[in-house]
């Protein structure tokens, strides 16, 4: 970390978005269940430091709230991506031939579906909430991660200790598991830094799209939405505020993956 | 995607710190000012046309499956009345094809004489192009019922009989004797169409006696195929032949948006100075707000939640003005056949919807920043603001904002208020018909994502609804998809989607508000299976009946039964440039959604 110096910024700033959006609320409590029309889009004073919303929600606790939520399915989605893609990745990596063909260009067509149009699409029809929503991202996500893995397994099943493995009769998924997977986490582990960001930002899109999840429950991109409607009233409050929270997390997520990317010495990413 | 990502939230940030406004306005003119200036002969007129829908149909009468929206309704081709636009009468005289009809004693038999008035071809536009038109609309709901959102079954157009007693004399032939007022609302829909030209079954075909049925049938089927080809809207000969103040002079399928020019052998009122009009699509009304900013607009309408910008967009050389719309309700509509969590039978329970409706404050959305922002009128009935057929309750409404009230009604009814909590039926010989001990009150409201009002005040009464222990669960639609699957009426498989629904506004025959076809059981826009005897009888006496007095019985029965949660109504803003003028009706009517260009004029 002391000779990444924007690892170490990104690391901490991370703790501290961590710590606002979960340890704050019991700091600051606020109540964001219940509208309350008369403290509507007040600007930032006295007994709320940046301001209430449309609904009277107080702007500071609603961060929390809403950085907790997308947090916990940027998180989610990059776990379920990055497994879903590593077991898959090593599959097709370990196996080779016909069977790699066959799943990389499964890959290569689940990759052409524009993922924004489907997510609307699938919005459209079903209710989102958090797990549902980190679902159907990881969903689109874990083929990047597929990739990546395939890649780092097509170098590593050729090394001696794998070949060694094959020779003492290991099966596959003993190969897999035990060498393989533990031996491509570095780059794992990289690529579930970025899935965590990029999940944050499609939750964010969604949210701005007006697709995102409703009330009670809050994420920065609907948020960010309702905000810009009435930036144009000089509500400031409502979308500097969120959009900044966007920015740094997603900041600091990368300056992470990026330090520890060179940390592992490995190329960077195959990223869309 | 990251980057791509990154980089639109980016930009979005930066779009929004360009944007500015002054503080909200709270002198919303509520008249626009008087016609004015020396007119002057050309230019081009810029309309913004109502963001979310974009045209995609030319024939008058879309059917049902093509889901459409008609191209410059009322200007390619008029109704015989010109609908209004003013709250306090039905038809516009003046604009209408026809003089005032005369009724018979038994008011069965309607004698209507024609205007002078002439179609682009030359010819004169007679009694023979209403019996055409009444035969259309007739072969398309032969075809269903769902061909035409005003239809009923067993009202009009059936029973009627339409004949050209002289070139420019209709005689309507009625089974059943109709309220004036609610048949002329229904003459303000009767698209007039050219039977010389139209009553045709194929390019070139014979023309046909389209009295019969059958032949009726088949010019409606090739009509309506001609309509399905998007690209030859401005093209095709058929719909160069009108006879209202312009033709189509492009279409771009793409957006939605179109062009105008004068049809030269109009010869109804206005001088038609302006060279083109063009009418522009939008998907939002923040993109309609931008291009007012830019100057790019020269007519539109806004809704409240642009109140702050009046004063930037008057700085700008805009004229604005709002009020609430004639005949225009907001609601949560209800649907009586939701069976989820036994909210059908609920819901059922008159003092269930007087208590969800106790909870809607609405002095408090009017005045909400968040909400209305004080562009907004109080509004309890299907009648809307400014009615000439008021509820009988007048500025006292039956049931006014009031939480504690709700609770009482609950409790009274044997209802265990949590507060924050469940709330459950205790004793179910109080609660009401199949209402069980422990049974909650939980439902789904489909909230359309645009505009924004529409979801801030839904989250209020959400939230309001929750403090009462009421369990409510918000998930929002966009438009079209709620206007495609959320009615009983035509959607019956989707009823369990959805409990309740918040679409924006309904408006009502301006001048006539009746519920018909809305909230009788057998309407075919009775999006929610809405089913009451008495207001039944009531909407039939306001239909049928001599008396007009009537509808205000059923407006007051409506407001009292509640088959809806009645919101407060939002002004609408209309915003025209300046240099711009024309007889002030021409623009109130834009309340409305009634475009007069030919009226209109820029002056220096």
């Amino acid at each position: 970390m002391r000779r990444h110096p924007l690892a170490l910024a990104g690391g901490v700033l991370l703790v501290l978005i961590a710590g606002f959006c979960f340890l704050g609320p019991l700091v600051y409590p606020t109540n964001q269940t219940d509208v309350d029309l008369v403290n509507a889009a007040l600007p930032p004073g006295p007994g709320f430091p940046l301001g209430t919303d449309t609904n009277g929600f107080d702007v500071l606790g609603r961060l929390m709230a809403g950085g907790q939520v997308s947090l916990q399915i940027g998180l989610l989605a990059a776990l379920f991506a990055t497994t879903i893609g590593t077991i898959y990745g090593a599959v097709a990596g370990l196996a080779g031939g016909v069977v790699d063909a066959f799943l990389m260009r499964l890959v290569d067509v689940m990759l052409s579906i524009p993922f924004l149009f489907f997510v609307l699409i699938l919005s459209a029809r079903f209710h989102a909430n958090a797990v549902t929503l980190a679902l159907v991202i990881g969903c689109f996500s874990w083929l990047l991660s597929a990739r990546l893995v395939r890649g780092e397994v097509l170098t590593l099943r050729v090394r001696e200790f794998v070949l060694a493995a094959k020779v003492m009769g290991a099966s596959r998924s003993r190969v897999i598991l035990t060498h393989l997977i533990p031996n491509a986490l570095g780059v794992i582990i990289v690529n579930v830094t970025f899935q965590v960001a990029d999940a944050i930002l499609v939750v964010s899109a969604l949210g701005f799209l007006g697709f995102g999840l409703t009330y009670p429950a809050a994420d920065w991109g609907s948020q960010l939405a309702s905000g810009v409607t009435y930036i144009s009233a000089d509500y400031w409050w409502l979308v500097y505020p969120v959009g900044g929270c966007i920015i740094l997390t997603v900041l600091a997520l990368n300056l992470l993956a990026d330090a520890l990317r060179d940390a592992i010495g490995r190329p960077t990413s195959v990223r869309s | 995607m990251r980057g791509r990502l990154s980089l639109a939230l980016v930009a979005l940030l930066a779009a929004s710190a360009c944007a500015g406004g002054g503080a909200p306005a709270k002198d919303i003119a509520k008249e626009p000012p008087k016609q004015t200036g020396t007119p002057k002969d050309g230019g081009t007129a810029v309309v913004a046309l109502t963001p979310g829908l974009s045209p995609n149909y030319i024939y008058p009468y879309p059917p049902a499956a093509a889901n459409g929206t008609v191209i410059a309704r009322g200007q390619l081709w008029r109704s015989l009345y010109r609908p209004s636009g003013e709250g306090d009468q039905v038809a516009d005289a003046a604009l209408s094809l026809a003089e005032p009809p005369t009724y018979s004693a038994d008011r069965k038999t309607v004698t209507i004489k024609m205007k002078d008035y002439q179609w682009s071809t030359g010819k004169p536009v007679t009694a023979d192009d209403v019996v055409f038109s009444v035969a259309l609309l007739k072969a398309a709901l032969a075809k269903s019922p769902a061909n035409w959102s005003f239809y009923t079954p067993g009202q009009f157009p059936d029973g009627l009989t339409a004949t050209a007693s002289a070139p420019d004399t209709l005689t309507l032939r009625l089974e059943t004797a109709y309220n004036p007022s609610y048949l002329m609302s229904m003459l303000t829909l009767l698209y007039v169409m050219p039977s010389a030209e139209w009553n045709i079954a194929r390019d070139g075909g014979p023309h046909l006696d389209f009295t019969q049925p059958k032949n009726a049938g088949a010019i409606y089927d090739y009509l309506t195929g001609e309509s399905s080809d998007q690209s030859t809207f401005a093209t095709n000969p058929l719909w160069q032949v009108v006879n209202g103040p312009y033709k189509l002079k492009s279409f771009d399928p793409t957006t939605g948006s179109f062009s105008l020019v004068p049809n030269t052998s109009y010869s109804g009122p206005g001088e038609k100075r302006l060279d083109q009009v063009d009418f522009k699509a939008f998907t939002s009304a923040s993109a309609v707000l931008n291009q007012f900013k830019a100057g790019n607009l020269t007519v539109g309408t806004l809704d409240s939640s642009f109140i702050s910008q009046i004063e930037a967009l008057k700085a700008k050389g805009y004229n604005v003005y709002g009020g609430p719309a004639p005949a225009r309700f907001d609601s949560l509509t209800i649907n009586f056949k939701h069976t989820v969590d036994g909210f059908d039978k609920v819901i059922a329970q008159p003092y269930i919807r007087q208590a969800l409706q106790r909870l809607i404050d609405q002095k408090g959305y009017v005045a909400g920043r968040g909400i209305y922002n004080g562009a907004g009128s109080v509004n309890y009935s299907t009648a809307g603001s400014g009615s000439p057929y008021p509820p009988a309750f007048g500025d006292n409404p039956p049931y006014p904002y009031d939480p504690a009230a709700a609770q009482k009604l609950l409790t009274d009814h044997g209802w265990k208020v949590v507060p924050d909590g469940a709330t459950t039926c205790e004793q179910p010989s109080l609660c009401g018909v199949g209402i069980e001990q422990g049974q909650k009150i939980s439902f789904t409201i489909a909230s359309a994502n645009t505009p924004e009002y529409v979801g801030a005040r839904d989250v209020a009464f959400v939230s309001a609804a929750k403090k009462l222990g009421i369990e409510v669960k918000l998930v929002t639609k966009s438009l079209n998809y709620m206007y495609a699957n959320y009615g009983n009426s035509f959607a019956p498989a989707k009823a369990n989607e959805w409990a309740m629904q918040d679409y924006g506004p309904l408006y009502l025959a301006a001048g006539y508000p009746s519920g018909n076809t809305v909230f009788n059981t057998e309407g075919s826009f009775n999006l929610g299976s809405y089913a009451s005897a008495d207001a039944d009888k009531l909407i039939e006496a306001s239909t049928f009946g001599a008396d007009e007095k009537a509808l205000s019985a059923e407006v007051t029965a409506l407001a009292t039964d509640l088959p809806v949660l009645f919101f407060p109504t939002p002004h609408t803003l209309v915003v025209w440039k300046n240099t711009l003028s024309g007889p002030d009706a021409s623009f109130r009517a834009l309340l409305s959604f009634l475009y007069s260009p030919e009226q209109w004029y820029f002056h220096s």
